[in-house]
């Protein structure tokens, strides 16, 4: 027994005999990992950075893999395929799976649902299947569903560069990249109207499911916050957009992702943006990621945590201040020299940085 | 370690730059590892005395006089080249296994931690190469050699600096050891009292020292005395202590770094050992990695309370 156990032992004998008083310990914010895979190797990792809550895959995947720096050209869909339901037991064996290694999976992430995005007629049955998503992950005991609402992601203004600090792969967005380019065949055109007529649609049939499955959604603003690529407009890019989409269903299960980055992205101060809707707990779920902004909305650089406009401790303290409760998780992480296929020393980093942030948000 | 953020290269494998072997260094040996760091905008900023370089004096070699004189060579040509800081340490027994009582110990999410409990060799004989050695021997060695080689830092404009002897007991299997508390750091800067002669504030060593480390960090950073600081996390103090994660020791680091800050310590900080992490590199890349990330949300909040 080290001295310092000793201590604590003497300290727990005293406090029993006395009566209890109540803990004073601050908020704790749940910093979190989003995990592509199920691997011993991979849980281990994380449990060593001290995460103890994390996004869970919805399939049991125990293959690692290395996450591209610029995300993969978006294609639209592939087929006419609705998207199918999770069922509970499946979800159940995955947050199980982790949860007996030490993590507790507190959120999953929706696929797109293609068919209510672009008004096709079988809209409907998909929201069927989204319900019936929702209950399962409800009777799971998975608080929180991310998802976003884009009909088509402005992927093809990304762009990598080798510019970052010691030759680091950094990852750009530029719309000058998307000027000009036609809509896809199996996309079309889709305008504003009529995503947010589809979104009111969606948001009316399945917020009451959630309510009732105990269940919170978490919307990603459209990244890049652009207005339209392909000839898809993308529904939610502002601040002012993200408020008409709260007022659409006034519910604690309708609510937001608040992502550090995309918010600096659209030029505004995430800080504020998180005492605002998180003062009215409309902040479901968290991406800490950064960015310096050459043209808000249209031409920025995703830099390391520390290194961007946002103000990242502000952020956190902001975040400590309105009692947040789910996960925040470090989101997209720059590519360093030799990193490892799940990109270790990039994720070492950014959490270390968070941790120490989180620290000093507790005062 | 651009990628890193970091600006200054505190390099403490230095037994390589000297190839040839002619037991000390020019400007010519210096220079292109600086113009190395400069290429990643990093500065050279610090050098490891060798150990090598040092057993005369500790041991009181016949050519002690002599390879103090290469050292003191050194200095003045690594200065010329721009190198502001040499770091030295005092450690005729340089071991780091169980033959001095560390041994391994699981930790957060099973990482391997390195522990020490000096019960393993408390009874443990003399190492045969090193014999037995007092402390009054070992303390006069090494203000032999303070007294020598800091002047000559002094006159060129370069700091020397000292780290602690770890783990920080009074006896390792004959050899008494030397600075294990802050009276005795102290007294050394006292000894040689020069602005060059500085301490290497070891925070995990003066952690294991079972002392208020938050009260060493104002009493001797307060002295402008500090350095250079290595910045690690321990549980316990000798005789039994862990070498934990940076961020789940004893000490909160937080209120280390704003002590830092309010002494107005203005010296190099580097991370240092951390547990061994699944997966890792050879030289602990990923789990010093988690550190600076660590280390760098501290320095940022401590700089926004001061400009607050």
């Amino acid at each position: 027994m080290t001295r310092r156990s000793l201590f604590q032992a003497a300290a727990l004998a005293a406090a029993a005999a006395q009566p209890a008083k109540p803990q004073s310990a601050p908020h704790r914010l749940k910093l979190a990992k989003g995990l592509r895979d199920l691997h011993d190797d991979t849980i281990a990792f994380f449990k060593q950075m001290g995460v103890e809550h994390v996004v869970m895959p919805t399939r049991f995947n125990t293959e690692p893999s290395r996450r591209g720096l610029v995300p993969a050209t978006d294609r639209g869909p592939q087929s006419d395929a609705l998207l199918q339901p999770w069922k509970t037991a499946n979800l159940r064996r995955i947050k199980d799976h982790l949860g007996e290694r030490g993590l507790s999976a507190e959120m999953v992430h929706l696929g797109r649902t293609w068919r209510v995005l672009h008004g096709k007629p079988d809209a409907d049955q998909e929201i069927a299947h989204v319900q019936e998503s929702i209950r399962a992950v409800g009777e799971a005991g998975i608080p929180v569903i991310e998802y976003n609402f884009t009909p088509l992601r402005a992927s093809e203004g990304y762009d990598r560069t080798d510019t970052g600090p010691g030759g680091m792969g950094l990852r750009d967005y530029d719309s000058a990249r998307t000027e000009g380019l036609p809509p896809l065949e199996n996309v079309g055109e889709h305008s504003a109207e009529e995503m947010w007529e589809r979104l009111e649609g969606f948001l009316k049939a399945v917020i009451p499911v959630a309510e009732e499955a105990g269940v919170r959604m978490a919307m990603h603003p459209n990244d890049p916050p652009i207005p339209v690529y392909r000839g898809a407009a993308q529904p939610v890019r502002t601040i002012a957009d993200q408020k008409r989409f709260l007022a659409i269903v006034d519910s604690p299960s309708n609510g937001l992702t608040l992502d550090t980055g995309v918010t600096t992205e659209m030029g505004e101060d995430a800080a504020e943006a998180i005492r605002d809707f998180g003062s009215r707990d409309r902040i479901n779920h968290v991406h800490f990621r950064n960015v310096r902004v050459e043209t808000p909305y249209y031409k920025y650089l995703e830099v390391p945590h520390p290194d961007g406009d946002c103000d990242m401790f502000a952020c956190m303290q902001a975040f400590q201040e309105v009692g947040y409760k789910y996960l925040l998780i470090p989101d997209h992480t720059p590519e360093f020299t030799d990193d490892t296929l799940g990109s270790q020393i990039g994720w070492a980093h950014a959490i270390g940085y968070l941790r120490a942030l989180r620290h000093g948000a507790e005062g | 370690m651009a990628q890193l953020g970091l600006e200054w290269v505190v390099l403490q494998g230095t037994d390589w730059i000297d190839a040839s072997g002619k037991g000390y260094w020019t400007e010519e040996d210096i220079r292109p590892l600086r113009e190395k760091c400069r290429a990643f905008d990093m500065e050279l900023f610090s050098l490891m005395i060798p150990l090598d370089w040092l057993m005369p004096s500790m041991l009181a070699l016949e050519d002690r006089d002599a390879s103090i004189e290469r050292i003191a060579r050194s200095i003045e040509a690594a200065a010329a080249a721009g190198v502001a800081q040499f770091e030295w340490r005092w450690s005729p027994d340089f071991k780091w296994g169980a033959d001095v009582g560390y041994y391994s110990a699981e930790g957060r999410g099973g990482a391997t931690y390195k522990a020490f409990n000096y019960e393993t060799v408390a009874d443990a004989p003399p190492f045969e190469d090193l014999g037995e050695i007092s402390r009054a021997t070992l303390w006069e060695r090494m203000v032999y050699f303070a007294e020598q080689v800091v002047p000559v830092a002094e006159k060129v404009g370069a700091k020397m600096t000292l780290h602690p002897k770890d783990p920080p007991v009074q006896n390792m299997r004959g050899i008494e050891r030397i600075l294990t508390n802050t009276e005795q750091i102290e007294a050394f800067l006292d000894a040689v009292d020069s602005p060059s002669n500085g301490f290497t504030f070891c925070q995990g060593t003066v952690t294991e020292m079972g002392v208020d480390v938050i009260d060493a960090i104002r009493r001797i950073g307060g002295r402008g005395r500090v350095h250079h600081v290595h910045f690690r996390g321990v549980r316990g103090a000798v005789p039994q202590y862990v070498e934990t994660f940076i961020d789940e020791g004893d000490v909160d680091m937080l209120d280390a770094m704003r002590a830092f800050r309010d002494v107005g310590y203005d010296g190099s900080l580097v991370s240092d050992h951390t547990p061994q992490v699944i997966g890792d590199f050879a030289a602990g890349r990923i789990g010093r990695t988690y550190s600076h990330g660590y280390i760098r949300g501290l320095v940022e909040i401590v700089n926004k309370e001061a400009a607050a």
